[in-house]
């Protein structure tokens, strides 16, 4: 199976590739590919024009300071899994560990998944739980969209057609117990579930909470129910089986061929238990 | 047809100059353009793994990477793992351990233990397992092939691993 | 020699060039001025062709002529089955290499584009216009006989493809028994999915009027057969080559549509054409397996003694006959339904149903899992309605050691074993008292664990050509073997079967070896060329060791004999005198003169003084037809977990004890099972076709149809009995299915008995995640209702 034609550009510099998709609306970027290349294979997918941004030095970057982590967005999971990061957010490299499959890793690009915004992906349990923001440019310059904001239907993101994502920054500091939990589709990989969960704990106190599913539902979204429920409040006094259920409820859920609305449901609700019950324990 | 572009990589040690079209796949080059036919192309969703080949020494799938991707980089194939007459620790391993039967997904899968191997990622057996996760075999069960790498991993013990290029990179400073 | 090289774990022979890149699967083929062809597939489950458009196509760079279903329906003849079982009014319908008229499933070849790149082929294939009028679809079996159903084919109404019945009288014993035990089973649909897709590539020679056709074929002499016919090429100008075969599972048996027309436009236009399927055209265009509904019913005592079991099988054949498809539901399935029991009475009613589906044939085990899974999984019901442990039910039915041989009710000839010794050892490994007090234990806490048993029997090694010939199989079964030794003294030894994974130029050559008394690395053992290899049968339902082997041990012991006659007369002794021992020849008792094997070797071929009426030469063949089929059995036991909030099973221990008769290689015969578990696992908890309404295959890629990984399983602990088979020179059995059929039962028992408490009685396969957690939120409802 072989893609029907296209031009390719590689592009040295932002300024570069956004003159391709300036020029040919029907030009995508191209970075790991692997959304991308396998709907070209089947022809489910026909750009005229590949920009591959994948050597532009800028989109490489990987920073961490004391109030901001920043990812550029050719940063592939395989280096990002290795890095510094794990020390200040666990939860992203942990995330990243489970996608997919080693060799996956090596190609795949945390900017490629955000822009790809496929509902099932682990990392956008992560922007959400991290109010990320993603850096985008454009021939009008810079901005910044939040994760909230990001995801605006099952693969359709906030991003225009001359935009291009140059990197996600996640604000620091982020609660301390951090984890991604993921129930994965035993035949893709993609999450069935994936709960990404933070928490802090101060004085038998739950401080601040930070839910997020990916996969089960629709779209993935914030469990803001489940937080309401936790947030300021003993630990000894809430059930978070309660919480969990809160929280699922925040998701909208679709059947398919063999997953039915009510086992996503399910799942999202076991899955941000789990995580919280896991959390509590550390 | 769109116009075709020049590339240079360096395949199991040797610089090849070609030109290509855009859309011509790393594992039908490789396959079709150089003859390497040990890279085999198992599946169009990217998702069984016999076409692994390692791109500047890490593990990738050469069916989801385009030929003008790999211009200036490193590829190893399952050809450039030993010389004729010779076995690397990861072919003997698999041989010694019955880690293949009808061999069609054994290049990709033996180059993906190259680079367990490499990353001294062979001494826990439920690691193997999950490292795995990209590979569809449906001949061994995969209960031999985790058996061969972490004996892969013992034969070349004494071997200096080679740092990926991910490993090289990536630290922030 | 100080190791027996026979039961020895040799190496593979194969690997070396397996491990290094340098085996040639039919798409490594390349010849200069090849043409590369794709096929346009319907998309519609079930339509009307109205017209075929190719103008634009034709136009498209590089395409040198695309072949369509008119085209080619005067000049060559309909696909045809190779299996016809008596009795069983199976309706021969017509299927075209390509649909000329109607499109009966999506997958079904419309067109061929030829072009000189697979870029340009592919390209054009988007450009050829169909205008279709769809028909009314239907997937299911039972539906597709019921009113009103879509008609696929004229001459067989009702979609009736075949009706066989078989067995003993059961009637009077089902009305007197004292327990009786219903129950129906769906098998679901599953796809092989060899990791080597499908591929054949073809060069005509018109001077010579050679054909030569590369296909990725577990059985090229077949190919050989049927393609001889269809293209009108005689046997000795069609060469048939399937060296290396990147795995079968039965897939690869059937002669598609596709490797013909790929040597009709290699005559055509003169040129080579290779045809490679994609993963996702093999979903919908190679054959499906199993995709059983069936209905069993059990007779027996309120202790626990099986009386009787009868069953009726729905068997959906997909929208044509493939090649072997008739004879898997009915000969390979409805004659060994009792399995590994001494029921006095049994009877099979099987109808065979097309629908619009791809076309089902022999998949790992064909027909004989299916059999286990019904005997297997009612074995376990039975034992629930008499409240007896299904180890003890099991032990008490077993055919008996001293029933040897054994006839179950269908007249099957069972060969040789001791059931229980298998049993007694798994549940040795097991622990079976320690993981009962495990289960009760969890059980309190609200955890589920299960424990599952399959004590099966196979029926394999097909078979005896006589037998073949009477269940309708139009084929011979025997399998040939030549053993060449050359002048110095090293041998290749030429087999009809066609192993393609198996590693049966490791066993061969170990079976030659043990016998020549000369190392492996002497020994070339060549496979899958009709020009090198007279005639064969090839690899398929267990048989190759035991008929392609039991064929090799007696052509090595003709060319023994030969060799004794040649070195009695260089050591000037009578024949009768010449002992033959670790190669060498010498008098019996005394070692003190002696000729090498490849001496002798070098004698025949120079001729200059051999005993009198001995030709020159030292090669022998042997046509081998067994007296029998063969029955490997054993005892597998798996044990799971079920997370009950996610539905999730988890395999915690799989233990199988199997005896195939003596294992020429260990190391192989382990590999086989291995592989075979796993892949019956992947029925009973991972697999499975699902359709729409349209008759839309929805799990059409790996990203969908749940593949087993690695990850899935724990380490499998293996073990053996040993009970050689009298029915070939070498005992064995064959082993390349019995993981496969014993698996399956094994793992969804053990689910059920996991979740027994629950009140769940049955589910069908695969127990996939959402289905077990449904099954658990509507025995809870169920009980809390009832509570309420």
């Amino acid at each position: 199976m072989i893609p029907a034609p296209f031009r390719y550009t590689r592009a040295a510099t932002v300024d570069e590739a956004m003159q391709v998709l300036q020029q040919d609306s029907d030009a995508k970027v191209l970075a790991g590919g692997h959304s991308l290349l396998p709907m070209m294979k089947l022809r489910l997918a026909r750009p005229s024009h590949l920009v591959d941004v994948t050597r532009i030095p800028e989109l490489s970057t990987l920073k961490m300071s004391s109030d901001v982590v920043v990812v550029g967005a050719a940063v592939r999971y395989a280096v990002l899994s290795q890095s510094r990061i794990a020390e200040v957010m666990p939860l992203l490299t942990e995330a990243v560990r489970l996608i997919a499959d080693p060799q996956v890793r090596h190609r795949g690009t945390v900017g490629g998944s955000a822009a790809h915004a496929d509902p099932a992906s682990d990392l956008a349990a992560v922007f959400l739980a991290t109010d990320a923001l993603f850096v985008v440019a454009s021939p009008r310059g810079i901005r910044r969209i939040p994760a909230a904001e990001w995801y605006v239907a099952p693969m359709v993101t906030a991003l225009a057609g001359d935009e291009m994502l140059v990197r996600v920054e996640f604000p620091q500091p982020q609660p301390a117990r951090q984890t991604y939990l993921k129930f994965a589709h035993p035949a893709s990989g993609y999450a069935l579930a994936g709960v990404a969960a933070m928490l802090d704990i101060q004085e038998g106190m739950i401080q601040h909470v930070r839910l997020a599913v990916t996969g089960a539902g629709a779209m993935p979204f914030r469990a803001r129910s489940a937080e309401q429920l936790l947030a300021g409040r003993p630990l000894a006094a809430v059930r978070f089986e309660e919480a969990a259920d809160a929280g699922a409820k925040d998701g909208e859920y679709l059947s398919d061929a063999q997953y039915s609305e009510e086992y996503r449901r399910n799942l999202a609700c076991v899955m941000m238990r789990r995580a919280l019950e896991k959390l509590a324990a550390e | 047809m769109e116009a075709r572009l020049s590339i240079q990589i360096t395949v199991n040690g040797k610089t090849v100059s070609d030109h290509v079209e855009p859309r011509t796949l790393l594992a039908h080059y490789l396959r079709d353009g150089l003859g390497l036919t040990g890279t085999h192309i198992g599946c169009d969703t990217s998702q069984c793994g016999a076409c692994t080949v390692l791109l500047d020494g890490e593990p990738v799938k050469s069916c989801t990477v385009l030929a003008v991707q790999a211009d200036g980089t490193q590829v190893m194939t399952v050809e450039g793992l030993a010389a004729p007459g010779t076995a690397h620790p990861v072919q003997q391993a698999f041989q010694e351990m019955h880690g293949l039967q009808c061999g069609f997904c054994t290049p990709g899968v033996l180059m993906l233990s190259t680079w367990l191997v490499q990353q001294h990622q062979t001494s826990d057996l439920r690691h193997i397992r999950e490292s795995l996760d990209g590979i569809i075999c449906r001949c061994t069960g995969y209960e031999n092939i985790v058996k061969a790498i972490a004996r892969a991993g013992e034969l070349a013990v004494d071997e200096p691993a080679a740092p990926a290029a991910s490993q090289r990179e990536g630290v922030p400073s | 020699m100080t190791q027996p090289v026979v039961g020895s774990r040799a190496l593979r022979k194969e690997d070396v060039r397996l491990v290094s890149g340098r085996g040639q699967y039919t798409d490594d083929i390349q010849i200069p001025g090849m043409l590369f062809a794709v096929m346009l597939r319907s998309p519609h489950a079930h339509a009307r062709i109205v017209h075929v458009d190719t103008s634009d196509a034709l136009r498209m760079p590089g395409v040198v002529k695309i072949y369509t279903g008119q085209d080619l329906k005067a000049v060559l003849p309909p696909v045809p089955t190779a299996w016809i079982p008596p009795d069983s009014d199976l309706k021969m319908v017509e299927h075209p290499v390509l649909a000329y008229e109607r499109v009966r499933y999506v997958g079904d070849g419309v067109a061929m584009v030829v072009a000189d790149s697979r870029e340009a082929a592919e390209d054009a294939l988007e450009a050829i216009r169909v205008e279709y009028e769809p028909l009314p679809a239907v997937y299911d079996q039972r539906q597709a006989i019921g009113e009103d159903a879509p008609q696929l084919h004229e001459d067989a109404p009702n979609n009736v493809a075949l009706h066989w019945t078989v067995g003993t009288e059961t009637e009077d014993t089902f009305r007197t028994a004292e327990v009786v035990v219903r129950q129906s089973f769906r098998q679901q649909r599953l796809i092989p999915n060899p990791m080597e897709p499908r591929s054949a590539a073809a060069h005509y020679n018109p001077a010579t009027g050679e054909m030569t056709v590369w296909v990725t074929s577990q059985n090229p002499h077949i190919h050989r057969v049927l393609m001889s016919g269809l293209l009108g090429i005689p046997e000795h100008k069609l060469r048939i080559v399937s060296t290396d075969v990147g795995g079968g599972f039965g897939s690869k048996i059937a002669c598609y549509p596709d490797e013909v027309l790929v040597a009709v436009a290699a005559r055509d236009l003169d040129r080579p054409v290779k045809w490679t399927e994609s993963r996702s055209e093999h979903f919908l265009a190679t054959t499906h397996g199993r995709d059983h509904v069936d209905e069993v019913e059990l007779a027996g005592t309120k202790d626990g003694r099986v009386l009787a079991v009868r069953v009726k099988a729905y068997a959906n054949m997909g929208a044509y006959l493939s090649t072997a498809g008739p004879g898997v539901p009915t000969i390979l399935f409805g004659l060994i339904v009792n399995g590994a029991y001494d029921i006095p009475q049994a009877s099979s009613d099987v109808y065979g149903i097309f629908t619009n589906t791809t076309p089902v044939d022999a998949y790992r085990g064909a027909g004989r899992p299916e059999a286990t899974y019904l005997i297997e999984r009612i074995m376990d019901s039975y034992a629930a309605a008499i409240g007896m442990d299904p180890v003890e039910l099991r032990r008490k039915n077993l055919i008996r050691k001293d029933q040897f041989p054994y006839t179950n009710p269908f007249g099957l000839s069972y060969d040789s074993g001791d059931y229980h010794a298998a049993l007694d050892r798994g549940l040795a490994m097991l622990d079976y008292e320690g993981i009962r007090r495990e289960q009760a234990a969890l059980r309190s806490q609200g955890k589920y664990i299960g424990v599952g048993f399959s004590t099966y029997v196979e029926m394999c090694g097909l078979g005896p050509s006589q037998v073949a010939g009477a269940v309708g199989f139009q084929g011979g079964l025997w399998e040939s073997a030549m053993v060449r030794v050359h002048p110095g003294g090293k041998v290749t030894v030429f087999t009809g079967a066609s192993p393609h994974g198996q590693g049966e130029e490791t066993t061969f050559a170990q079976i030659v070896s043990g016998r020549l008394g000369i190392p492996l690395e002497d020994i070339e053992v060549v496979h899958g060329d009709t020009h090198r290899i007279a005639m064969g049968w090839g690899t398929y339902g267990s048989r190759t060791t035991a008929v392609g082997g039991g064929a090799l041990a007696l052509a090595a012991e003709r060319v023994i004999a030969k060799a004794k006659a040649i070195a009695a007369h260089m050591l000037e002794i009578p024949d009768e005198a010449v002992q033959f021992d670790d190669g060498r020849f010498h008098p019996e008792g005394r070692d003190d003169r002696t000729v090498t094997f490849a001496e002798v070797a070098l004698q025949a071929y120079l001729a200059w003084n051999l005993p009198s009426g001995v030709e020159p030469g030292l090669e022998a063949s042997a046509f081998y037809d067994p007296t029998n089929f063969t029955y490997p059995f054993g005892t597998h036991i798996a044990v799971v977990s079920v997370d009950t909030e996610t539905g999730e099973v988890r395999l915690l221990r799989y233990i199988a004890v199997d005896d195939c008769g003596p294992a020429i290689n260990p190391m192989i015969v382990e590999g086989q099972i291995h592989g075979g578990i796993v892949q019956g696992v992947g029925q009973a908890l991972y697999e499975g076709a699902l359709y729409d309404e349209d008759a839309q295959l929805v799990t059409g890629s790996f990203l969908d149809y749940t593949m087993p990984k690695a990850r899935f399983f724990p380490e499998i602990e293996l073990d053996h009995t040993v009970t050689p088979s009298p029915h070939n020179p070498l005992g064995v059995k064959g082993v390349g299915e019995t993981g496969t059929i014993a698996s399956t039962p094994a793992v969804v028992n053990a689910v059920m008995d996991a979740l027994a408490p629950l009140g769940i009685g049955d589910l069908s396969m695969p127990l996939t995640p959402p289905k077990v957690w449904a099954a658990i939120q509507a025995a809870k409802n169920l009980k809390g209702g009832q509570a309420s």
